[in-house]
């Protein structure tokens, strides 16, 4: 038998880092966040099929290739001035609305939960799925049920499990019959049902926790930025399609426009310790990485589509939406860890809104495909669970790609995890102790943003490791822990 | 199930075996014999081969149901070319992290909460570390790929 020792730290690449440096009384003098990029990915892309475009970016992510599918769709459906007909764009903002749902849900209660659920204190070894299932073992089982019907739902509309193929330029490749309606209308019904059922436990567990209200409601936990997503006409968040809306860190409007035009409206800074870009408003300039009403700082997510949104598109979602804001007392809400209560809200709405979609009539339409125009460019705009995504490609006329780039809600939110980060090391640092706690509620800060650090890259373990490096003062460095 | 970016070259190892396998699994079928590529035949035939991703919990959901599964990955962590069969208990178990939660606790927790979980074995094919994005394996691995695939149907087979 050969011994087997795996150590995913050997793949550096594809770790995020946290470095703590510390003065010579142990103090925190500055945190960092350094998070991988593989380059080449659109270089690689030149040259390709167009039609190719939504199964190969699917490939860059193994965390939300429903996203990079759809927004890969989107942008063709733009390079080609196509018109998607109505049945194909309800099939697949259903199919979205059940990928935001199974996606918060995983975050929520097998990710970020245990930290809410079991507190950041609960034995290491607990702070998992299983810690979960032990200690909430019927609920489990019901989020465990429902999230695999969730998954069905996306295989079925997708034609895969994983990675879905169903998606092409003006449209979708087949109607959605009425059996495949029936089945996910069965399983919608469950999906609002648990949707319930977490408003519950948030507010009977989750939100009465001292140390959890401690953390919503510190002033240095709740930096200000500005925020961006998508809106639909009635300025609720809408995760597949509509304008995109920025709004100051302040609360006013910076911007409500064409999605794709907002790409002009951000410029990238880069730093030389890290691989990672920072995007920022153009109109605010790099300031730094700081936050703040000038700085050009801002934030994406479930956080920042509640921040530029007016209300929910759904009942049930609208009402917790009011909670949360009489919580905070009122727009913008900057605290890190309302991201979670945030994504919660947005979990209600995917939920009512893909049980509204399975019973609308024109669902099971037969005319799935728009006529392509020319090939030329186009840019896709999409909320992915972990916020805004952008496609821009540029098309040959023989419909090859010539130019694509890709901005991801990771690297949107590069900034704001980062000074997230700094802000509850800083926070917790007080008497210069560094345990594993410590460690963990800094790390909750980094998970809040459910970051997706996957991007090109998998680890057979299934994890996605995060290093924390602590120096010293001379430069040195003092502790490293690898999970 | 394959694991892997078959557009990252070498990561895409565990897809070309799945590819080629495919192709021998519907030559056994038609004719009982294998394919000029000199494989062995696959014999057993009520199989499905599926391409996955890294995340723990959804390939633990993507392979609830089935009885056994043998999951082909690439492996920077084996030096490049080398392949390694071993049963999935020889994983470390690991604690839940961000979005993967390891697919030893995810078939845990899915058993857990009573769904049917298959006994898994892995097997891995060492590639060079950080693979850059292109098609095609590098000739050590390519090198390495008749290896695996003979493993693959011997696990299919026994």
């Amino acid at each position: 038998m050969k011994k087997l020792t795996i150590d995913p730290i050997t793949r550096l690449e594809g770790h995020g880092r946290i470095f703590l440096i510390l003065d010579d009384n142990g103090k925190l003098v500055d945190a960092f966040l350094q998070i991988p990029e593989l380059k080449g990915f659109e270089l690689f892309c030149r040259g390709r099929l167009a039609e190719e475009m939504p199964q190969i970016t699917e490939r860059i992510c193994g965390v939300c290739p429903e996203a990079h599918h759809l927004a890969s769709a989107k942008c063709l459906d733009a390079c080609f001035g196509t018109e998607v007909p109505e049945p194909a764009r309800l099939q697949r903002e259903l199919f979205y609305n059940v990928y935001i749902f199974s996606d918060h849900l995983l975050h929520l209660i097998f990710l970020g939960g245990p930290d809410l659920l079991l507190g950041a204190d609960a034995e290491k070894a607990k702070r998992n799925i299983l810690g979960i299932l032990e200690a909430y073992p019927e609920f489990g089982k019901k989020v465990v049920r429902v999230r695999a019907g969730a998954q069905k739902i996306l295989e079925r509309i997708g034609g895969k499990a994983i990675h879905p193929v169903f998606a092409l330029p003006g449209g979708v490749a087949k109607p959605l019959s009425e059996e495949d309606r029936a089945f996910v209308e069965e399983r919608s019904k469950a999906m609002v049902e648990l949707a319930g059922d977490l408003i519950e436990l948030f507010h009977e567990k989750i939100l009465p926790d001292p140390s959890f209200q401690s953390y919503l409601l510190a002033e240095e936990l709740g930096f200000p930025t500005h925020y961006m997503g998508l809106v639909d006409g009635n300025m609720a968040p809408n995760f597949y399609d509509g304008a995109l809306r920025i709004v100051s860190a302040d609360g006013h409007e910076i911007y409500h426009g064409p999605a794709a035009d907002a790409l002009s409206l951000i410029e990238e800074h880069v730093e030389p310790w890290t691989y990672v870009k920072f995007p920022y408003l153009k109109e605010y300039g790099w300031k730094g990485l700081v936050p703040g009403a000038d700085s050009g700082v801002y934030r994406v997510g479930p956080l920042a589509r509640l921040n530029v949104a007016e209300r929910m598109a759904t009942p049930m979602a609208q009402e917790e939406y009011e909670r949360y804001l009489d919580f905070f007392g009122g727009k913008p809400v900057h605290a890190i860890f309302a991201y979670h209560w945030a994504r919660l809200v947005e979990l209600v709405q995917a939920a009512e809104v893909t049980l509204a979609l399975v019973q609308e009539k024109t669902l099971t339409g037969v005319e799935v495909r728009g006529e392509l125009g020319e090939p030329g460019e186009g840019v896709g705009v999409i909320e992915a669970a972990r916020g805004t995504l952008f496609h821009h490609y540029r098309l040959t006329p023989e419909g090859l790609v010539e130019f694509a780039n890709m901005i991801v809600a990771t690297t949107h939110n590069a900034a704001g995890i980062g000074l997230s980060v700094k802000a509850m090391a800083r926070h917790l640092a007080e008497d210069g102790v560094w345990d594993e706690s410590l460690l963990n509620r800094i790390e909750m800060a980094f998970r809040a943003y459910d970051p997706c650090l996957a991007c090109a890259t998998h680890f057979f373990p299934g994890e996605m490791p995060l290093v924390v490096e602590i120096y010293g003062s001379d430069g040195e460095l003092k502790v490293r822990i690898g999970r | 199930m394959a694991l892997g970016n078959p557009y990252r070259t070498d990561d895409g190892v565990g897809i070309a075996l799945l590819r080629r396998l495919r192709v021998i699994r519907d030559a056994s079928r038609a004719t009982g014999e294998g394919t000029t590529c000199h494989a062995s035949p696959v014999t057993r035939h009520e199989i499905e081969l599926l391409e996955g991703v890294y995340d723990g919990l959804r390939l633990a959901e993507a392979i609830a149901g089935y009885e056994e599964v043998l999951v082909v990955d690439a492996a920077p962590w084996l030096p490049a070319g080398e392949v390694l069969r071993f049963d999935l208990g020889d994983l470390p178990a690991r604690a839940g992290y961000l979005h993967g939660l390891g697919l030893r606790a995810a078939l845990e927790a899915l058993a857990m909460a009573g769904e049917r979980v298959p006994t898994v074995e892995i097997l891995a094919i060492g590639i060079p570390g950080d693979p850059p994005f292109g098609e095609g394996l590098s000739p050590a691995v390519e090198g390495a790929l008749p290896v695996a695939l003979e493993e693959a149907i011997r696990w299919l087979n026994e």
